[in-house]
């Protein structure tokens, strides 16, 4: 009985307030599509990663060599710890289609299973042997050319030209994320992965008795480091140190990357969602029980418990999270059902489908309530402390305090005076209020700079570091005598040399993998500039490091750093450390090729070209150049740029549009309630002022004016908060691979300002007819019911 | 509160809307693209082909072993000098023992056994070059070497120290052969043979241990022409053109080529009736990028 | 004896004033045609219970509500006819009032409160003059949350008069006091009456009070039911209720 009538009275009152429970429910349907949708797409990932993994065994030692004798296997074999082992051929070539396109061909035994990085197939069956060479195709390159068993294919491997067919279109634990040798982006239509027997794939490659790949899982994943070590002893004298895990296959290490930043959208964002709903209910629950303080009143003084009183707001308090939870819900499957089909369109998982976690419906749904509740406590609080007397008695007017000393006051008009002190005698108020439009204002610059940083970032790397068309690497060192043959390669410009060695840093306690690259002293097709953006001579001694070591590990010019070469002959190379380069995209180190040269027991040479091109020839000469049989791999400076700006950049648009429009709407929703709120608690008073003589217009501006006098406030704190968040984001989200600079734009602070007066104008539109419409009458005479 | 001050207060809002509308604009105006710029020169273009190169020597003498016996260890490496006379080892033999000297002055080419031990009689120890018959045979693509002749001036560089030597062109053999490159693929080349200038007197003192030089062979010379950069060269068409910095804007300015070397390009002299004009003393964008559009506002950077 | 001031043209001159308004669909009629004549210097008490009407008719004389049926001239200005800007400048030059919740601004001081009309008054008193006049001078510097109930109506009462108004309206001014303060905000209000000649009236349900006033003004279900003359005034003092 009790319950129905409250019940009653609840809903009443919520659909009184409708525009801010609408405004609330936006917020909230919001935070928890956003906890919903980023932590499914999360556990999706992650297990459908995991599931593969496991499903088809991915190994999880591999290794590299020239060429192992077979005899070795089986020492490998019986290293204690190890499981299954796969003794494999893996040889780089082409295949005949597009650019031509480069591949990765590697052995599979025939008519056995692998036992380790086993092949899901798509379509068609694995390849056998017979009259005619087969292949499994790599799914992505398949799909990327409408290729399907069946189909013939022209694939060069040590220069030999051979004609296959396609059995079957596979994906592989090993590949799922396709990426060509030196580029940091997958292209589907440029690289290939090709499964073949063995017995073809060892002819071809002139692999007798011989293998050079090596996978193997590992009964107990903690002896990783031991049986890598086995396995180095092992094969000591066909090259060292060479084996590795899974942390540093590449496909591997980008799921790996993808799934952890997933998480962390998955916890920063609801997070901002449910802390702007938790201020928002503090207000309007504020204002709501203010204005109902006869009615509570009443209520305690008919007998009602303060339990029964506080349960019913509470309640109110639920329903209204739970109104915005649901669609919410629904939202977040539906954004998490896109965010999965935009990864699978390079993830390659066997069955990779959104999955709904239940627990971040609960959580979600939790959280927001806990918000709501956290939001509304001191307001429920109150509900104890209220008299029923107070029910009979005349509102109390607002306690008040001097703001300023008492003498100065008359400085400033009425109108100032009751302003400010109006805003400052509730300084828990002003605080929150400032801190909510300054938290939209700041993720519109956020949003903003986003944009703007990966714009400038591709805009240096090719417009302003990267000069030359083409990126040539070879198999191995080679002398100088090259760059004469390409020089007079039909269409070349300009040709300048390069090596690159890989090693690893060992500085300050922290051992990092990167590329060492040494420039002839005439270096002109790539710049390099300092941490400013500078450009920076090479150094006649030394090296310039990656800024990125200078502020994670605290280095020093003139310092002495140590790098020991991936490679054999695994030589531990010194040098001092003479300034540090501004690396946009990957890290490591320059410095000149005699400098190099000096410490390294080798012959001169290079091993990597630059190429400037005429455009008319580029295409000829890049397939011209794919046949050299010592071409490893060439990056092509145009499709990475368009790669980068095209997908990557286009991506981060959108989702920049996307956070600017929820700023815009925390914007709208924080602004419009404050006025809201002020406007009813008010009331009286502006009618006071009415009857005095105050025009219906003058008393509007003085509302407005306290509003507009927080949002003032708000403007530079925005701009503020939103620089630490731009900051902050970018240095944790700095990968192995990129350095994301600060870079905002001055016009990135006037747009989010700009559109924080949107919302506020907007606002006051809205609110002016309200104002409008009050009667001096209805206010002085009858409580405000809503 | 009347609105005594209302036309103050109007003056007040139109002043600062102005104040602010003007900053907006200053904000927002387009920023001017910073690039780099090279001036163009006028000076003489030099064709050169720059190859690799090996010294070798008309007089190579392998010093050998005189009689069967032990020999003693050889301290001597690749690139050092010796004089006639000197000391090489000393061999044991026949119960005696007898240094092996070195039979001209010269300079170590080849060390054919470093350890002590047996030796046969007529075993070569090691090699000694003359470094007056001294020269450097490059092999060039023939397609460069028809534009070589004999006599054409050259520069070796990356000999032991920095600094370049003078040379010339001996002779182009005529004969050319097939020769897998170094980057797998075959080509035709042909040699060519360079000596020094100065004679022995211009060599320098280390001679490090490879004996590889860098080799930059001048095949045509052109005086006074207007040098670009080759990094400024844009292609329009079927033709070139240049982005030239002009008062502050990128300004498209068609050229047509000479000859590219080096880096460097000559450009054609302007046709008469040509009205825009590329003279000595501007400026060029390098290397200028899709951002680069007509009458783009663009600064310089250097 | 004929009240010297009666002979004068009335301040307010009421003929057939009806107020209707709607109430849920429902037709609620206020005043049923009011006749009523107020003078210069007057001391008026409106008495009735609640529901009948007089606080629709003192809201009509203050230019808070219009009429929709009659005529009010307030000297001679038509009120009826006055579009919103005027009746808003008939209250700011000719009109003080008070309620029963005292409606004072919470963030100015007693004193800035009776400003705020001094201030856009054109012969105002001045302000601590005020609040003098209602023995507040002490407290000027209070705020309102630091007063109590009768020291705010005081406080209300020095806002309303400080302009020097022809009129003063009060709409139960003690309502919510405590008999003690009544007293006190009474004698205030009849201060101003008897020192500044201020019209005054006052609504009330309250009969006591009624004996304090020249006449008494008695309303019942939206029509005047009798108009009482006071022989002999009541002294403060000895209100009671």
């Amino acid at each position: 009985m009790v319950m129905r009538v409250l019940g009653r009275k609840a809903i009443r009152n919520l659909i009184s307030l409708r525009a801010q429970t609408g405004a609330t429910g936006i917020l909230v349907m919001f935070g928890v599509a956003s906890l919903v949708s980023t932590w499914s797409a999360y556990e999706t990932l992650k297990s459908a990663r995991d599931r593969f993994y496991k499903s088809h065994l991915l190994g999880d030692v591999f290794s590299e060599y020239k060429s192992v004798p077979l005899s070795l296997a089986r020492k490998i074999r019986s290293i204690p710890g190890v499981d299954q082992t796969l003794f494999r051929t893996s040889v780089q070539g082409l295949v005949r289609i597009g650019d031509p396109a480069i591949a990765r061909f590697l052995s599979v035994p025939s008519g056995r299973d692998p036992g380790v990085n086993r092949l899901h197939l798509r379509e068609g069956r694995l390849p056998v042997l017979g009259s005619e060479i087969e292949v499994a195709l790599h799914e992505g390159f398949a799909r990327a050319y409408s290729l399907h068993p069946g189909d013939p294919l022209t694939v060069q491997i040590e220069g030999n030209q051979v004609r296959v067919r396609i059995a079957g279109i596979a994906t592989s634990p090993e590949f799922v994320y396709a990426l060509g040798p030196g580029v940091p982006l997958s292209d589907d239509r440029r690289f290939a992965v090709l499964w073949m027997p063995e017995e073809h794939l060892n002819r071809l490659a002139r692999m007798t008795d011989a293998f050079n790949s090596l996978a193997l899982t590992l009964r107990h994943p903690s002896k990783a480091d031991e049986v890598k070590g086995q396995v180095d002893w092992i094969t000591r004298n066909y090259g060292v140190r060479a084996a590795y895990g899974r942390d540093r296959l590449i496909s591997a290490r980008f799921v790996d990357q993808e799934i952890d930043q997933q998480r962390a959208s998955a916890i920063i964002t609801p997070l901002v969602f449910l802390g702007i709903t938790a201020f928002l209910i503090h207000v309007i629950f504020g204002r709501l029980l203010n204005l109902q303080r006869p009615e509570i009143a009443t209520l305690k003084a008919l007998g009602y418990s303060n339990r029964s009183i506080t349960r019913h707001y509470l309640g109110m308090v639920v329903l209204m999270i739970l109104v915005g939870s649901i669609p919410g819900i629904g939202m977040g499957m539906f954004f998490g059902g896109m965010m999965t089909r935009s990864y699978s369109r390079f993830f390659r998982f066997p069955e990779f489908s959104f999955e709904l976690d239940p627990r971040s419906v609960v959580v979600g749904v939790g959280i927001a309530i806990l918000s709501g509740v956290l939001g509304a406590f001191l307001s429920l609080r109150a509900i104890s402390n209220l008299e029923p007397s107070q029910a009979m008695r005349a509102p109390i007017p607002r306690p008040m305090r001097h703001i300023f000393l008492h003498a100065r006051a008359h400085l400033l008009s009425m109108r100032s005076r009751m302003v400010l002190r109006n805003l400052f005698s509730r300084p828990l108020r002003l605080t929150l209020t400032v801190l909510g439009i300054s938290t939209a204002s700041s993720v519109i610059i956020l949003a903003l700079s986003w944009g703007d940083i990966t714009d400038f970032m591709i805009t240096t790397q090719f417009q302003r570091i990267q000069h030359e068309d083409l990126d040539v690497s070879f198999r191995r060192t080679v002398s100088n005598g090259a760059l004469q043959s390409l020089r007079n390669l039909p269409g070349v410009l300009e040709v300048e040399g390069v090596r690159r060695i890989p090693v690893r840093f060992r500085i300050a306690g922290f051992s990092k993998e990167a590329m060492l690259s040494a420039w002839p002293d005439s270096l002109r097709l790539r710049e390099i500039v300092d941490s400013d953006l500078n450009p920076e001579p090479l150094p006649l001694q030394g090296v310039l490091l990656s800024d990125a070591f200078r502020r994670k590990g605290g280095i020093r010019a003139g310092q002495e750093v140590f790098m020991d070469r991936v490679d054999p002959p695994f030589q531990r190379l010194r040098f001092r450390v003479a300034g540090f380069s501004g690396d946009v995209i990957g890290i490591g180190a320059h410095l000149r090729i005699p400098e190099l040269e000096a410490q390294l027991n080798e012959a001169r040479g290079i091993n990597g070209a630059l190429l400037k091109i005429d455009p008319r020839e580029k295409e000829a000469l890049y397939s011209r150049l794919k046949d050299y049989p010592l071409v490893a791999s060439i990056t092509r400076k145009d499709s990475l740029y368009y790669g980068f700006k095209h997908t990557l950049a286009a991506m981060i648009r959108t989702g920049t549009r996307l956070i600017t429009f929820f700023g815009l709407g925390i914007a709208f929703g924080v602004v419009y309630n404050t006025i809201r709120v002020s406007f009813s608690e008010r009331i009286r008073e502006i009618a006071s002022l009415r009857v005095l003589g105050l025009a219906e217009r003058e008393a509007f501006q003085l509302l407005i004016s306290e509003v507009g006098l927080q949002l003032l406030l708000a403007l530079p704190a925005g701009c503020f908060l939103g620089t630490g968040l731009v900051h902050w984001m970018m240095t944790s989200v700095n990968t192995e691979d990129f350095t994301f600079p600060v870079v905002i734009d001055a016009r990135s602070y006037l747009y989010s300002m700009a559109l924080v007066g949107v919302a506020f104008a907007l606002s006051v539109a809205s609110m002016r007819q309200l104002s409008k419409k009050e009667s001096i009458l209805q206010t002085l005479k009858i409580r405000d019911t809503g | 509160m009347e609105t005594k001050n209302s036309f103050r207060k109007k003056i007040w809002w139109i002043g600062s809307g102005l104040l602010l509308a003007a900053g907006m604009v200053w904000v927002f105006r387009p920023k001017p693209i910073e690039v780099d710029v090279a001036l163009v020169k006028e000076q003489d273009f030099i064709e050169r082909i720059e190859a690799d190169g090996v010294l070798r020597s008309k007089r190579r003498l392998i010093v050998p072993a005189f009689a069967m016996g032990e020999m003693g260890a050889v301290d001597l490496k690749v690139g050092d000098r010796v004089k006639k006379g000197q000391t090489i080892t000393t061999l044991f033999w026949d119960l005696e023992r007898s240094p092996l000297r070195s039979p001209i002055t010269g300079v170590v080419s080849k060390v054919f056994r470093e350890s002590a031990g047996p030796v046969q009689r007529g075993e070569a120890v090691i090699e000694v070059l003359d470094p007056h018959e001294l020269e450097v045979a490059v092999e060039v693509l023939t397609l460069d070497a028809s534009r070589i002749r004999s006599g054409n001036p050259a520069v070796i560089q990356g000999w032991g120290e920095d600094g370049s030597i003078a040379a010339h062109v001996i002779r182009v053999s005529k004969a050319g052969f097939v020769k897998v490159s170094a980057l797998g693929v075959e080509e035709e080349r042909t040699e060519v043979v360079l000596g020094f200038d100065s004679g022995a007197r211009a060599l320098p003192k280390e001679w490090g241990s490879t004996f590889h030089v860098d080799v930059e062979i001048e095949v045509n010379r052109l005086s006074s022409q207007r040098v670009i950069p080759v990094g400024a060269l844009v292609r329009e068409g079927e033709g070139w053109m240049v982005w030239q910095l002009r008062a502050g804007r990128a300004h498209a300015q068609p050229v047509r080529v000479r000859a590219i070397s080096g880096g460097l390009v000559a450009l054609e002299p302007q046709s008469p009736g040509q009205e825009e004009s590329l003279l000595p003393g501007e400026s060029v964008i390098l290397y200028p990028g899709d951002l680069i559009q007509k009458e783009i506002r663009v600064k310089a950077r250097n | 004896m004929g009240n010297p001031r009666e002979s004068r043209e009335p301040v307010f001159h009421a003929r057939g004033l009806k107020k209707i308004y709607q109430s849920g669909g429902v037709e609620v009629a206020a005043l049923r045609g009011v006749d009523l004549d107020l003078y210069e210097g007057e001391f008026v008490v409106i008495l009735g219970p609640s529901g009948s009407g007089k606080s629709t008719l003192l809201n009509i004389l203050g230019g808070l509500d219009s009429a929709t049926e009659g005529e009010v001239f307030y000297r001679d200005h038509n009120l009826v006819q006055a579009d919103p800007d005027e009746l808003t400048r008939f209250r700011r030059e000719h009109v003080g009032f008070v309620f029963q919740f005292y409606n004072l601004i919470s963030s100015l001081t007693a004193e800035e409160n009776v400003q705020l009309v001094t201030e856009i008054a054109e012969n105002p008193m001045d302000a601590a003059e005020a609040l003098r006049w209602v023995g507040m001078e002490g407290l000027a510097a209070r705020f309102p949350s630091e007063l109590s109930g009768g020291e705010q109506q005081r406080v209300a009462i020095a806002r309303a008069v400080s302009k020097r108004p022809d009129i003063l309206l009060c709409d139960e001014p003690t309502g919510a006091l405590d008999v003690e303060t009544g007293r006190k905000v009474i004698e205030a209000i009849l201060k101003v009456n008897r020192e500044l000649r201020t019209l005054s009236v006052v609504i009330t349900h309250n009969a006591a009070i009624a004996g304090v006033a020249d006449r008494v003004i008695k309303l019942a279900s939206g029509g005047i039911v009798e108009v009482v003359r006071n022989p002999k005034k009541v002294a403060v003092s000895e209100l009671s209720w």
